[in-house]
């Protein structure tokens, strides 16, 4: 290896982050070379030093009422722990986190969820995972596209009214 | 006694005060400089070590267990550093490169007994350590203390600072070498 290329990886060498047979090389090159040698050395000196300083810096400012500080503001500003809604599914998460990006795009997401967690093998009037039948039907009209769902045994009926994309970026649902 | 930070995060979840006081004491150097390392700036840095601390705080409940405590807070605290060194950059230009802060009788500079003319010596370095490093951009005094300080590998580094591994090593090779270019006759 060229005392260039070598120089450039003392840095990562001394870290021990560059991959084994590297690692290797530039040992077997460091015994062989006074100039590389020397380099490496001075960029020990440069890491103890580093080390030395930043001891000191972080030990001459005293931390001790940060805890009491902090507590404090807790209490004054009334800030409780967030806690994540552990009732909200991924599917939930995935379709908030599109809603962010296009209602329009996060809706047919929507729509290709419910289609394929009850209609996993099949199109229409079929039996779906839990034993429920279920028949989804798509129509295109000028202004809007529907999806109408629809269960026979609880006799519920979920019609989905898309805006074409020339129209406002929202939709409606009914149910 | 020192806990686990596995131990203190469920105490913390179920509103133990004294493992957050464990944790707050266990995390505030570390932080400090971080936040030191981007701000160069004390005063701000302690004021990034509490905002971090109210964030941990406030969000710790969503904390995920497979990703490891001190990673989580330590990329809060660049998170929160970087945000307020964007709020005052214009400040800081003038605050860098002051070194009279520094305590030249600190212990921490050796472990050994040192003799008055290495005194002299070490305070000199440190001045010239301090106005190097001031000479840095944030990115590369901020990499040295992930890397030189905190111990940290260059996986963890890039998760903290999101940037790849490949920048991680690139940056520290160049803050390597310019503070070796600003330090060329002390080391």
């Amino acid at each position: 290896m060229r005392c260039d290329i070598v120089k450039e990886r003392l840095s990562a060498y001394m870290d021990g982050e560059l991959p084994h047979n590297e690692m290797q090389e530039i040992s077997l090159h460091l015994e062989g070379c006074e100039s590389c040698a020397k380099e490496f050395e001075s960029l020990e000196t440069l890491s103890d030093s580093l080390n030395n300083y930043f001891e000191m810096v972080s030990k001459r400012v005293s931390l001790d009422s940060i805890y009491d500080n902090v507590m404090e503001k807790i209490e004054k500003e009334k800030i409780k722990p967030v806690f994540k809604d552990e009732n909200e599914g991924w599917m939930m998460r995935f379709i908030k986190s599109l809603l962010q990006y296009s209602p329009t795009f996060a809706s047919i997401a929507a729509i290709l969820i419910i289609a394929f967690a009850l209609l996993p093998n099949q199109h229409d009037n079929s039996k779906s995972s839990k034993g429920e039948s279920v028949s989804v039907e798509s129509l295109e009209y000028s202004k809007f596209n529907a999806m109408i769902y629809k269960t026979k045994e609880q006799n519920k009926t979920v019609i989905w009214l898309f805006k074409q994309e020339n129209d406002d970026d929202e939709f409606d649902d009914s149910i | 006694m020192k806990y686990s930070d596995k131990g203190l995060v469920s105490r913390i979840k179920v509103n133990d005060q004294r493992a957050f006081k464990e944790l707050v004491n266990k995390y505030q150097s570390k932080i400090f400089m971080i936040a030191y390392g981007v701000l160069k700036n004390e005063d701000d840095a302690y004021d990034a070590v509490q905002e971090v601390f109210l964030k941990v705080y406030k969000y710790i409940q969503n904390f995920q267990e497979n990703s490891t405590l001190y990673t989580w807070i330590y990329r809060i605290t660049y998170n929160v550093s970087i945000d307020l060194y964007r709020k005052k950059k214009g400040e800081y230009s003038v605050e860098f490169g002051d070194s009279s802060k520094i305590d030249p009788n600190s212990d921490s500079l050796s472990r050994r007994v040192i003799t008055p003319s290495e005194k002299a010596e070490q305070k000199e370095l440190s001045e010239q350590l301090e106005f190097a490093i001031s000479q840095l951009s944030e990115e590369h005094r901020t990499i040295l203390v992930l890397r030189e300080f905190e111990g940290l590998s260059y996986d963890e580094i890039a998760e903290i600072t999101s940037t790849p591994k490949g920048t991680v090593m690139s940056r520290l090779y160049h803050a390597r070498l310019n503070l070796k270019k600003f330090l060329e006759e002390f080391v």
